[in-house]
C-alpha cells in the first residue's frame, strides 16, 4: 500500500515538473532545431538594445538565432500560458525593425512569438524597413500623440479590460 | 499650387520666390513667370530623414501595450501606478522570462559574446555622446549613403578600424575633444545633417 502510494507521488511530482518547465525555443520551434543554428542574443545574458534611427524605434528582443546562410530569426517569449495576440505581432515587427536596420549585413527572415504554453507563430520580416513601418504605423502614431499629451480614444472591451492593471483608475474601463 | 518661400525675387522685386518642378527635378522660380525668368538651384536642404532626429524614442513592448489598449499605456505613461496584482503577475512574467532566458543560454554565453555590441568608441560618440542628434543623423547618412558603395564601405571600415585607436590615444586632451567636435560639426553641416 506505501509503495502504491509513494509510486502515485512520484508520478504526481514527475508530472508537474514536467509541466512546470519551460523549454527555451530552439527545442520547440522545429526551424530551430536545424544544424548550424546559433543563438546569438539572449536578453537574459545581454544588455546590448537595437535602434531604428530612422523611425526612433528600440528594442531588446528575447532571443535571436542565426542560420548557416547568415539569415537571422528573432523570438518574442511571452509568459502566457497561450494565446498570441496581434499586439504580440506588433512588438514582433517592431523588433525586426529595430534589429534589421542595426544588423544591415545579415537578413532578418522570419520572427516567432512563443508562449510559455509552447505555441508560437511565425510572421514574415523579410519586407524591408519601411514596409514593416507601414504595418505599424497606427500605434506608433498614437505612441508620438500619448507622447504630445493627445488622450487617445477609449476602447474598452470585456477581454481586455478584464486583465488590465490600470482598470481601477480608467474612466474607460469596462464595468459591468 | 507651388510652396512659396517667404523671400522677394532678386530680379523683378516684385514676385516671390516658390518651388517649381522641371524636367531636371525641383528648382526656384519667381512666380511672376513668364515675366520674369529668374530661377535658382535648390541648395542641399537636410532630407525629411533627419527630421525625426530629435523625436523621442520608441520601445518595441510599448508598441504591443499601444496596440492593446491605448488608454492603459496613455495611465502608465502619465505615472498612474498600476494595481498590485497587476505588479504581481508582471513579476511572476518576469520571473518565467528569466528562467527560460536561463536554460541552455549558459553554455552559450561564449559563443554569442563576440557578437555584442562592441566597446570600440568612434570619435562622433566621442564628441557628442551617443544619442545626439548630430551621431544620429551622420549614423542613418552612413546607413543610407555610405554603405551603398563599395568605397562607401571601404570607407566606414577603415573609420572603424583607427577611430578607437585615435580616441585611446588623444581621447583625454581637451583640446582633441574640441578639434574633435569642430571637425564633425564642419562635416554634419556639409552633408546636411542638423
Amino acid at each position: 500500500m506505501v509503495t502504491l502510494a509513494l509510486i502515485v507521488i512520484a508520478i504526481v511530482f514527475v508530472v508537474l515538473v514536467k509541466r512546470g518547465k519551460t523549454k527555451p525555443p530552439h527545442e520547440v520551434i522545429p526551424s530551430l532545431q536545424d544544424k548550424g543554428v546559433k543563438m546569438i542574443y539572449n536578453s537574459e545574458y545581454d544588455d546590448r538594445t537595437y535602434k531604428c534611427y530612422k523611425h526612433r524605434i528600440k528594442a531588446r528582443p528575447d532571443f535571436i538565432y542565426e542560420h548557416p546562410e547568415k539569415s537571422l530569426t528573432i523570438v518574442e517569449y511571452k509568459s502566457r500560458k497561450n494565446g498570441i495576440m496581434p499586439s504580440d505581432i506588433n512588438q514582433l515587427v517592431a523588433t525586426g525593425i529595430a534589429v534589421k536596420s542595426e544588423c544591415s549585413d545579415k537578413s532578418v527572415t522570419k520572427g516567432y512569438v512563443m508562449t510559455a504554453g509552447h505555441s508560437y507563430q511565425s510572421f514574415d520580416l523579410s519586407k524591408n524597413i519601411d514596409e514593416l513601418a507601414s504595418f505599424i504605423d497606427r500605434p506608433t502614431r498614437a505612441i508620438r500623440n500619448i507622447f504630445k499629451d493627445i488622450e487617445p480614444k477609449p476602447q474598452a472591451s470585456v477581454k481586455k479590460c478584464g486583465g488590465c492593471g490600470y482598470r481601477d483608475k480608467c474612466n474607460h474601463a469596462y464595468k459591468s | 499650387m507651388h510652396q512659396a518661400y517667404d523671400k522677394k525675387c532678386p530680379q523683378c522685386e516684385l514676385g516671390v520666390l516658390v518651388k517649381r518642378h522641371g524636367k531636371y527635378g525641383d528648382f526656384i522660380g519667381c512666380n511672376q513667370y513668364p515675366s520674369c525668368s529668374y530661377t535658382k538651384k535648390m541648395s542641399k536642404a537636410p532630407h525629411s530623414r533627419y527630421k525625426n532626429t530629435n523625436e523621442q524614442w520608441i520601445n518595441a513592448s510599448d508598441i504591443g501595450a499601444v496596440t492593446f489598449c491605448s488608454q492603459s499605456f496613455y495611465l502608465k505613461y502619465n505615472g498612474v501606478e498600476p494595481t498590485a496584482q497587476a505588479v504581481a503577475r508582471m513579476q511572476k512574467g518576469n520571473r518565467k522570462h528569466a528562467k527560460v532566458g536561463a536554460a541552455k543560454a549558459v553554455s552559450n554565453r561564449k559563443r554569442y559574446r563576440r557578437y555584442q555590441s562592441s566597446n570600440a568608441c568612434y570619435i562622433a560618440t566621442y564628441a557628442f555622446g551617443e544619442d545626439h542628434p548630430v551621431v544620429d543623423g551622420l549614423r542613418i547618412w552612413r546607413d543610407d549613403v555610405l554603405m551603398v558603395t563599395w568605397y562607401g564601405r571601404l570607407f566606414v571600415k577603415c573609420y572603424y578600424a583607427i577611430s578607437p585607436k585615435i580616441i585611446a590615444i588623444c581621447g583625454r586632451s581637451n583640446m582633441f575633444h574640441v578639434c574633435a567636435k569642430r571637425l564633425i560639426m564642419m562635416i554634419a553641416s556639409w552633408i546636411g545633417v542638423k
